[in-house]
């Protein structure tokens, strides 16, 4: 042990004397006169078009051919890319424009994507001439019979297993629900299950309209309930949960209607109409096709006594707006009739990415990284910083990403109303974002005549239902640093399990500059990396982290001005500093 | 004068009664049209059910899904009767639900649902519906390393007497296996079936992904054979479950490279930017399509993932254009096809007139230019030759790069279809079957006589003298007689013996009633369609003779 430990503080002695040498080599560098010829770094449209492959295996570790591979632009709207692996179990995607890729899915019969709990949340981003690796898992299944109150089969009823929770209780993310069919004998068979808690229902309308003589039923919940009392089951990766048998209730239910009003009514328009269970994200039941074509016209059949939430998206083409509306629905024994709903607009963002053209690189400095970056690879994050409370922003994304155009302009759309922070995801490592502003317009402004501008990256931007809010500017620089180190790996039983590490700004200009912190998990064996930093002085420090991962919003501590405040207060008394130039890249750090 | 005598008469006289009668056209109403109903009893093996749900749907499948509310539906009450009321007149389907069930009565109707016409304001009862737990097949699927295959696609084939077969369509349930290869089809009427895996290979229109290794799977049919014929038949009868029905996918195979050049045929000079394309010969008609890829400056071309087979090649040649593309057989084994060599000839053209029978209506006259005429050569069965064109304001046609020797004539119209083709003339004499003899150069003075308009007729068979044996059904077709292959539109008569025959174009016909299968009765009854207009017909047929 104590072998180890002088060998670190060698090892970190030496690293930091390598800083402070190469550090002062630069500074007098920059101290001389400046080199005649500068490099102005570019933010440009990319013409390229370029390749992303893969490969695609089971848990078993054999390749699988035959997988349906989709690949998404980021922000991009139109279909996935498609490809399918072939007998080696690799796809190919080629001719694909310049820009951010996700891969949204990989089908094959009984399969599902495994996910690595770190990339649980998010989805990794691939540019072009990436090579991707996709783990399949088999899934579970769910198998059962439905009778009906005689004891005799239904047959060809729609069985649906819907995910409730994953196995560490959270909530589930994407993939809700599968459905099945039962045979002549009343046997139904589910498969390609993601683990986790499941209710099993039987009857009542289906996602895919299709008609069959139990879609205005009332669904029935295993093993003969309503969706209150349902029973939950567990299934496992590649287990079989057997004898879920499900005695058919085929109750009438009653129904609810009504209509769609106000300036989301006016056509064209995309409407999506649905009923949740009051409180989840679950459906509890899907519109009958309405008789006449007229979309704005809604109704449901087979609806049991309880509680639910009607949810209503309007997409206007022509308004170029979206709407949303939600009312609490409680179904107490009789139809409910002549629903009239106005859905409330939703608000939009747009803005501009640029280059802060006062940071110019020296011709033969150190940064020899690439100076031109294109707008399509650069991803931008609107996430809600906090939770809205009222009920139809619940259903909204809290996140939504997407890509400038050629000039570099950017648009999101559908915003429920709230605070929000924009992040970038920049592709190379020698950018960094400087600064996130918005200029208010002069009109009803408390400065009456001259345009405010608001720090966005300090106070998020705030959002009034249906507002559309313009120029947002996100100003990039070049020359980022990095810092790829390690950090002492406890062996203690009670240490946690995750640990994160913070970047905080030494400087006092910077303190309440979010864009100046930095927060990055640590992986297992204890190795970190961080990009994209604006040159600086900053103080390290590492923080446990003891609550899971959850789905809700993820905060960076840096937005909140009092956790700024603890994590510099935490940093103060003899944390390591460290001071990075533009362009420096420190290896090998070792945090004790 | 004996019963046959008797019905000769008695047929002679209808027959005359029937062509001599036409319906004049409905005046409209502007009132609601009254509704029926339509009631009998459901009963499963002899004894009657309850509670099984009895659906009416309209026959005409083009109407869209969203209008499922079209469907009129009700239970069985406890003795199995059943009655659907507010029927609005027009043509259903009558079905029970419970997927396992199959009608076991064929009387005069399909296996899976009666067919029903209402008349507006009709009453009909005793329409009984005699159900039979439908047969299963189930078994396992797996690839040529005995690895089950998940969420496969399993098609049936329902093979008749004389070997024909036809796609069998399984409603409301999944024809795919689980994820243990495991797959169930249920509710099938009696019958032989064949048990395939695999969809049909087409040939694609253009390489998916170049460059990777893509094996293709041919459809295999139960045991474990690629060769139609050779599939072992599995018979259902009665309610009978049939087990282990495994079958094994045929290894897949590679997919190679088809090269070659395309060249005039006279000056063997290369034909750049040409497409070439190609088509399968191994499944019957397979509709030909263009590879997405063009010749080069030296009239090369190149293709890449084709999957072993039998193919003709050609180049995609404009309509316009005057020559024609040479057809060339070549196959694909398990190695690229490299000097592939397509030459494109000068065809001969085709000019003339076209005129509609019976009328000088300017109205009618300038829709002619909405027809396309078609050169289709008929020498060989496969061949580009063909050509079409669009007649002109003036009523003229002209078709350019037609294949010389024998070429047939047709014509085809956009919806709502009024034009059919009577006769071809030549300089003045009719041409048999619509067929030209095309030599080198042009061929001119040609009309082409056109019908316009459709009709309807709506007929009645009344069996007398006995009853149809059971496993027998009646079938109407509309033909001309002096072409009687060719079907100008076909019926099931319903449980009265009524049908409805529509879009009948304008002419003079004969009906044609057979028995089905063994077509052991039939009659021929001239009929005359006119325009816009609904032809009643009234055909007895007469078992005792």
């Amino acid at each position: 042990m104590a072998h180890f430990v002088k060998n670190c503080w060698l090892a970190s002695t030496a690293a930091l004397a390598v800083l402070v040498i190469s550090g002062t080599a630069t500074a007098q560098q920059q101290v001389g006169s400046p080199e005649p010829t500068a490099v102005a770094p570019a933010l440009v449209s990319s013409q390229h078009t370029g390749t992303i492959n893969g490969h695609v295996m089971i848990d078993s570790g054999r390749s699988l051919e035959g997988v349906k591979v989709l690949l998404s632009q980021a922000g991009a709207s139109g279909p996935a890319h498609q490809a399918t692996t072939d007998d080696n179990g690799e796809f190919r995607f080629d001719d694909l424009h310049d820009g951010i890729y996700t891969v949204v899915g990989a089908v094959a019969h009984g399969y599902f994507i495994s996910r690595q709990p770190t990339n649980a949340i998010e989805p990794d981003l691939h540019y072009l001439g990436d090579s991707i690796n996709i783990k399949l898992v088999k899934g579970g299944v769910i198998t059962g019979k439905v009778l009906d109150a005689r004891g005799d089969a239904v047959v060809g009823v729609s069985v649906r297993s819907v995910r409730t929770r994953d196995l560490e209780g959270l909530p589930p993310d994407g993939d809700l629900e599968t459905a099945g069919q039962t045979d002549d004998r009343g046997i139904y068979r589910i498969y390609g299950l993601k683990a986790g808690i499941y209710v099993v229902e039987a009857g009542g309308s289906r996602r895919d309209l299709r008609v069959d003589s139990y879609k205005n039923d009332s669904p029935t919940y295993y093993p003969s309930e309503t969706r209150a009392t349902a029973r939950e089951i567990s299934v496992q990766a590649g287990g079989e949960t057997s004898s879920i048998d499900i005695r058919y209730r085929g109750d009438a239910g009653h129904s609810v209607s009504g209509n769609i009003i106000g300036p989301a009514a006016l056509s064209p328009a995309l409407i999506s109409v649905m009923l949740l269970y009051s409180g989840s994200d679950t459906v509890a039941a899907f519109p009958s096709p309405s008789s006449n074509n007229d979309n704005r016209a809604f109704s449901f059949s087979g609806v049991a006594d309880g509680e639910y939430e009607l949810l209503i998206r309007v997409n206007n083409p022509s308004l170029g707006q979206g709407f949303i509306a939600t009312r609490a629905v409680t179904m107490k024994g009789a139809d409910i009739v002549g629903l009239k709903i106005s859905p409330a607009p939703l608000g939009s963002v747009t803005g501009q990415i640029q280059v802060d053209p006062s940071v110019t690189v020296a011709k033969d400095s150190k940064c020899k990284m690439r100076h031109v970056l294109t707008t399509e690879t650069v991803m931008l994050i609107a996430r809600k910083s906090e939770a809205s409370q009222s009920k139809p922003d619940r259903m909204l994304p809290n996140k939504i990403s997407g890509s400038p155009n050629e000039k570099g302009q950017f648009a999101f759309h559908n915003l429920g109303e709230g605070i929000y922070r924009l992040e970038a995801r920049l592709p190379n490592d020698a950018w960094y974002v400087k600064s996130i502003t918005l200029s208010a317009g002069p009109s009803k402004s408390q400065q009456s005549g001259s345009s405010k501008t608001i720090d966005v990256a300090r106070l998020g931007f705030s959002l009034k239902p249906g507002e559309n809010l313009g120029n947002l500017f996100i100003t990039l620089a070049y020359g980022a640093a990095g810092i790829q180190g390690r950090t002492a790996v406890s062996r203690k039983a009670d240490s946690p399990q995750r640990v994160s590490l913070h970047l905080v700004p030494a400087e006092r200009e910077f303190e309440d500059d979010p864009l100046h912190y930095a927060e990055v998990p640590v992986s297992g064996d204890g190795s970190f990396s961080i990009g994209n930093l604006p040159p600086g002085r900053y103080w390290m420090i590492s923080r446990p982290v003891f609550d899971s991962v959850t789905n809700s919003v993820i905060k960076p501590l840096a937005w909140d001005p009092n956790e700024r405040a603890k994590l510099r207060d935490e940093a103060k008394p003899g944390s390591p500093q460290l001071e990075l130039q533009p362009c420096q890249r420190v290896t090998e750090y070792v945090l004790p | 004068m004996n019963n046959g005598r008797l019905a000769e008469i008695a047929l002679t006289i209808m027959a005359i009664a029937c062509s001599a009668f036409s319906y004049l056209p409905r005046e409209s109403k502007i009132q609601q049209p009254s509704t029926g109903t339509i009631a009998g009893k459901v009963t499963i093996d002899g004894k009657p059910s309850a509670g099984i749900k009895v659906t009416l749907s309209p026959a005409d499948k083009t109407v869209s899904p969203n209008r499922a509310n079209s469907d009129i539906q009700t239970t069985a009450g406890e003795d199995g009767r059943f009655r659907l009321s507010g029927v609005p007149a027009g043509t259903f389907v009558l079905t029970a639900t419970g997927g396992a069930y199959v009608l076991a009565d064929s009387g005069i109707s399909g296996p899976q649902g009666k067919t029903i016409i209402l008349h507006e304001g009709e009453r009909l009862e005793d329409i009984d519906l005699v159900l039979m737990r439908g047969g299963v097949i189930t078994g396992r699927v797996t690839d040529a390393e005995s690895r089950p295959l998940i969420g496969e696609r399993v098609s049936l084939q329902l093979v008749d007497s004389d070997g024909r077969s036809r796609p069998v369509v399984l409603t409301n349930q999944t024809s795919e296996s689980d994820d243990r290869g495991i797959y169930r089809l249920y509710g099938l009427a009696p019958g032989r079936y064949r048990v395939s895996l695999g969809v049909t290979l087409r040939a694609e229109a253009r390489a998916p992904d170049a460059g990777a290794s893509h094996s293709y799977y041919p459809v295999t049919y139960y045991p474990s054979v690629t060769d139609e014929s050779q599939a072992k038949i599995i018979d259902i009868q009665g309610s009978s479950e049939v087990t282990d029905i495994d079958i094994v996918r045929s290894p897949g195979v590679k997919a190679h490279t088809v090269a070659g050049r395309i060249v005039d045929a006279e000056s063997g000079s290369p034909m750049q930017e040409v497409e070439f394309g190609y088509s399968s010969v191994t499944k019957p008609y397979v509709s030909r399509v263009g590879s997405g890829y063009r010749t080069n400056l030296k009239g090369e071309f190149s293709v890449e993932n084709v999957k072993s087979g039998r193919y003709i090649g050609f180049a995609v040649l404009d309509s316009k254009s005057d020559s024609y593309s040479e057809d060339v057989l070549f196959e694909i084994t398990d190695k690229d096809m490299r000097e592939l060599q397509i030459k494109v000839q000068r065809g001969s053209s085709i000019s003339g007139v076209a005129v509609v029978e019976g009328t000088d209506d300017p109205s009618v006259v300038s829709q002619l230019s909405n027809v396309t005429v078609r050169a289709v050569p008929l020498d060989n069965t496969n061949t580009s030759g063909g050509t079409r064109t669009t007649i002109a304001q003036d009523a003229t046609f002209h078709l350019s790069g037609v294949k010389q020797g024998k070429v047939g004539l047709m014509i085809s119209s956009p919806p709502p279809k009024n034009f059919s083709l009577i006769r071809v003339e030549q300089n003045g004499i009719e041409q048999p079957f619509d067929i030209l003899q095309i030599m080198t150069g042009e061929t001119t003075g040609v009309r082409l006589v056109i019908a316009y308009g459709k009709g309807n007729i709506r007929g009645q068979i009344r069996v007398q003298g006995g009853t149809l044996p059971s496993g027998t059904r009646l079938a109407v077709s509309v033909v001309k007689s002096n072409a009687p292959a060719r079907s100008f539109g076909e019926a099931q008569p319903d449980p009265n013996g009524r049908f409805v025959i529509t879009n009948i174009p304008t002419g003079d016909y004969q009906l044609l009633v057979r028995t089905v299968p063994a077509a052991s009765a039939i009659i021929r009854q001239g009929v005359r369609v006119d325009s816009g207009k609904d032809t009643e017909a009234v055909i007895v047929l007469d078992l005792s003779k």
